[in-house]
């Protein structure tokens, strides 16, 4: 308990005034920058990095926390509403709720959206509190090998995501693994497929393409559908914005994943982006509405929340005990701790308790500031859904530009943004699922990076794997879930047709 | 009456497999281009060119049979939508040259004037708001590097 | 048509309203100075260009911005900045890997520029490479190390980070002065994408030995997981008196260092490179900055444009080697 005791005085530290006036500062910026549509955490830290420049330590770090979750918020917000995620992580939360914006169940998805991630990232505080130093071991012993198997697991997820056929998914994941190699070998430093285009030795930017498969291409379908609004329903009264049914049922896939995002974002290399899609496909086996995942389904959008949540919280794990920081957001956060002198590692909760616990305690503040800060506005957001297309529109075309070229600073990104915005039509129009695409490049990174590092153990072969139960584990898990999925696929694939027929009516 | 287009599912199913195929040859000559081992920079090509392989072979032995088909598009959606593209396209070639202001302004002029239901005037002076609201927010407030152009802003 | 019409109407009424920027600036610098970052936010090039622009802006008062374009493990910014107007406003934050790595390790064909074709400002500080084992690592010197690679080359599992780091150097100059042929044990070596990863797989024990800088590896060695049996320097660092330099562990062949400094465009004028260098003189001497990258467990130094160019050559010569070594160039 003596965890307690110092998390207690971290939160003393952290209600001084000039400690929550960044806090507060930082949840605001945060929340504006995420809100924004095309702006994430990644290019929100990017924007506001230099803000936080002169400030003394633990106000920069809290501050810059501040913005990291406040980014990471505020990018569900445009997920939710006109289906701009600014991030990967966002793009699972955009598939069921801006199917909800499209019904009218604007108000529900974003007060959803908001629990859950409030849920989420306290339960992510707690298990920090109690556990980071076990999780850090438990992070230790989770090496190449075991992280192959368990991204060779979660590969099988591209058989549930991908639609009405099954072949198209996997084309459409090839996509991504395909789009994933482009440009210099992460390790070795090879072009590939570059065909001789210099700006491709960058390789093509996750964000991106993510903005073109979703935002962009949904302004293209706005244009063929003729729609004059996100949706034509009636709004619901403000007190009904989220009914007790809504709530309940979405509290099981919020616990859920709150568990599970947490502990998969202990672990090396595991970004929200990654944790989301896994932990979506496992609440969709579980859940007893997993048949309508998907089209709209609010435990999806708890689900998606929860884990992003929870993932980059627990990333704080890795970042701080083993100074491995999984996604751009912690490398920032990791060099500012840096630049003050505060050396992460297994001891930084015994030498610079202060700092830890104040920052930490300034998390907790944070959630609850958020929520506050913004449940209270979901129905004017909720609004938004009967605007005008066509402001919304050039809205989604500016941050697009301005999502994707900052955080590069590439002209050339946004180029790929527009080439994928194309392609995302396209695909739509061919009923080509976009997800397995999306998940296909954000794993083939971690999956050639790990496989390579599994061979190097093994001395040139994949021997090592004999010795690594956890990871025969995995990957025995991976077939069988595959064969499951199959199995199932082949079973329903008469309704799936059915389904799908419907659908384009 | 759901309408459901029978002829679009195989004739699909045979140009992604011609794809899959052209594909899977590229995957496999940047494999053997850079093939230096098993932990080398040529595994995946190799592994993907495996798994297009595979895929044609798919798109071969169960084409789609009752695929249904998107609502065919309109000719001003077709336009619109080209409209917005290559906008977008000419956006890209001269921001160095106009800036960030001017030719957003201008994109987003013609892409809003092309969205159902707008007015040129209101067209031009939501562009307006937006990109002079993002340059002073992003260039003047947050000293944010987009590019500035010839002019210098 | 009428579209078309109104654009450019429009860009022309614009085009008039805008007066041209004043021709002729005798000071420099008189508007804010771009410093381009070939590397993601938050990486150790990254760190360096943001003190250095604190500092500057504090010191000189001139807004000084760091700007990140990475991407193709730094070319692509690294050719933006060869490509810019060298008029002293846009600057490279360089670093061994954004230039004389990109020359050495990589495929000519692969850079779009010569690597050689810049003008060098100076250097700011030395990134200093430790060796390390695990803490219950049997091995108490580079000696032992050695012995046991020479005899289990299979068995021997060393890990460094990726292309571009300048861990891969120290290893194979290591190989080479203990006479272990370099692909003897090319299969056990396990590549990292980011600095941190190698000391935390050493931790893990999934590997045996390891190479890395300071601020990746301090974390594990203060919480005694892993261990620094010697650092390449010329004399014993401060914060580990107890390791021994490679010259005491017997290796004083081994000398490669990261490094960090400034870099412009080719051709930029006399009078930009003079002020950059009397200012990063001045940095050096000044406790206040050396105290800043002391903090992040930088050594300073001060090197001027032609030592500077000198320095990179003699690298790059020592890399090419390893290059040729690894397979990597012919």
């Amino acid at each position: 308990m003596e965890n307690l005791a110092l998390l207690s005085a971290g939160f003393a530290n952290a209600l001084t005034a000039t400690n929550l006036a960044y806090a507060l500062l930082g949840c605001l910026l945060g929340t504006m920058v995420g809100v924004l549509p095309g702006l994430g955490p990644t290019a929100g830290m990017a924007i506001l990095l230099p803000v936080t420049a002169w400030l003394s330590p633990i106000p920069a770090i809290i501050m810059l926390s501040a913005i990291f979750y406040g980014a990471m918020y505020g990018g569900s917000t445009t997920a939710i509403l006109i289906n701009v995620p600014g991030e990967v992580s966002s793009v699972i939360t955009a598939v069921d709720g801006y199917r909800m914006a499209q019904r009218g169940r604007a108000g529900a998805a974003l007060a959803v959206a908001a629990i859950s991630s409030f849920v989420a990232g306290t339960i992510a505080l707690i298990g920090l509190t109690f556990f980071a130093p076990a999780l850090a071991s438990v992070a230790l012993s989770m090496g190449p090998p075991e992280m192959l198997g368990l991204i060779v697991f979660s590969m099988s997820m591209i058989i549930t995501l991908s639609g009405p056929s099954l072949l198209k998914g996997v084309f459409s994941a090839a996509m991504g693994i395909l789009v994933g190699m482009v440009g210099l070998d992460p390790t070795l430093g090879k072009a590939r497929f570059t065909f001789g285009v210099t700006p491709l030795l960058g390789g093509i930017d996750l964000i991106a393409v993510v903005m073109g498969l979703f935002a962009l291409t949904e302004v293209f379908k706005s244009v063929a559908s003729g729609a004059l609004s996100i949706s034509s329903e009636r709004l619901p009264p403000w007190y009904r914005f989220l009914t007790f049914q809504e709530l309940r049922a979405s509290f099981g896939a919020m616990l859920r994943s709150s568990g599970l995002g947490f502990l998969l974002g202990c672990l090396p290399g595991m970004t929200p982006g990654v944790v989301s899609f896994m932990v979506y496909d496992a609440e969709k086996k579980v859940s007893r509405n997993s048949r309508n995942f998907g089209s709209g389904a609010i435990e999806g959008v708890a689900a998606a929340e929860g884990a992003n949540n929870a993932c980059s919280a627990a990333n704080f794990v890795p970042m701080l005990t083993l100074g491995i920081p999984p996604s751009t957001s912690m490398a920032v956060l990791m060099s500012g701790l840096i630049i003050y002198g505060l050396q992460p590692g297994p001891l930084i909760f015994e030498k610079e308790p202060a700092f830890v616990w104040t920052v930490i305690g300034s998390m907790y503040i944070g959630n609850v500031i958020l929520l506050v800060l913004n449940l209270p506005f979901v129905g004017l957001w909720a609004k938004l859904v009967r605007v005008p297309y066509y402001f919304i529109a050039s809205l989604i075309l500016l941050f697009c530009f301005i999502g994707t070229y900052t955080v590069r600073n590439s002209l050339f990104d946004v180029g790929t943004c527009l080439v994928f915005g194309i392609i995302g039509f396209l695909m739509d129009r061919l009923r080509i699922s976009a997800l397995p695409l999306v998940l296909g490049l954000i794993l083939t990174p971690l999956f050639e990076n790990f496989l390579r590092q599994t061979i190097g153990m093994g001395g040139g072969s994949l021997s090592v794997l004999a010795e690594r139960p956890i990871a025969i584990g995995f990957l025995a898990l991976g077939f069988i879930t595959a064969a499951i999925a199959l199995y199932l696929r082949a079973k329903g694939a008469g309704l799936a047709r059915c389904l799908d027929a419907e659908e384009a009516s | 009456m759901k309408r459901i287009d029978c002829t679009r599912g195989p004739t699909l199913s045979r140009l992604l497999g011609l794809v899959s195929l052209a594909l899977a040859v590229t995957c496999f000559r940047e494999g053997h281009r850079l093939w230096t081992g098993w932990a080398g920079s040529g595994v995946m090509p190799g592994l993907v060119g495996v798994l297009y392989v595979v895929l044609a072979i798919g798109f071969a032995v169960f084409p789609a049979k009752d695929t249904p088909r998107a609502a065919p598009l309109e000719k001003t959606q077709r336009r619109g939508i080209v409209t917005i593209v290559v906008a977008f396209a000419v956006y890209l070639a001269l921001i160095q040259t106009l800036g960030f202001l001017l030719s957003t302004w201008a994109f987003l002029f013609v892409a809003t004037r092309v969205m159902p239901g707008s007015t040129t005037i209101g067209a031009f002076l939501w562009a307006g708001a937006l990109s002079s609201g993002s340059h002073l927010l992003f260039r003047v407030g947050l000293g944010t590097a987009l590019p500035p152009g010839r002019f210098g802003f | 048509m009428r579209r078309q019409f109104l654009l450019t109407a429009l860009g022309m009424v614009l085009l008039a309203s805008v007066s041209t920027p004043a021709a002729g600036q005798s000071e420099y610098p008189s508007r804010p100075i771009e410093l381009v970052v070939p590397y993601a936010t938050g990486g150790s090039t990254d760190i360096l260009a943001r003190i250095l622009a604190k500092y500057v802006s504090e010191k000189k008062g001139i807004a000084f911005n760091v700007v990140n374009r990475p991407g193709g493990s730094g070319i692509i910014g690294v050719r933006e900045v060869l490509n810019a107007r060298p008029d002293g406003y846009t600057l490279l934050a360089d670093t061994h890997g954004a230039s004389t790595m990109i020359g050495a390790f990589n495929d000519p064909a692969d850079v779009p520029f010569d690597w050689r074709n810049r003008t060098w400002i100076g250097m700011m500080d030395k990134d200093v490479i430790l060796y390390l084992v695990k803490e219950d690592s049997p091995w108490k010197t580079l000696k032992d190390v050695a012995e046991y690679a020479r005899q289990n080359p299979k068995k021997f599992r060393w890990g460094t980070t990726g292309r571009g780091g300048i861990a891969i150097p120290a290893m194979q100059q290591f190989f080479e002065a203990s006479g272990i042929p370099a692909d003897a044990v090319a299969d056990t070596q396990v590549l990292f994408k980011s600095g941190g990863e190698g000391p935390v797989a050493l931790a893990a024990g999934n590997i045996d030995f390891a190479a890395q800088q300071i601020p990746e590896a301090l974390g594990l060695i203060q919480a005694k997981r892993i261990r620094a049996l010697a650092v390449i320097s010329d004399e014993r660092l401060p914060l580990f008196p107890d390791v021994p330099t490679v010259a005491e562990a017997g290796y004083p062949m081994i000398d490669v260092a990261g490094w960090h400094g400034v870099s412009g465009p080719p051709g930029l004028p006399r009078n930009v490179v003079d002020y950059w260098v009397t200012l990063l003189k001045e940095a050096n001497a000044d406790p206040v900055f050396r105290d800043m990258l002391e903090q992040v467990r930088k050594v300073p130094v001060f090197l001027g444009p032609e030592e500077l160019r000198a320095f990179a050559e003699k690298e790059y010569e020592k890399y090419l080697d390893v290059a040729r070594k690894l397979g990597w160039r012919k």
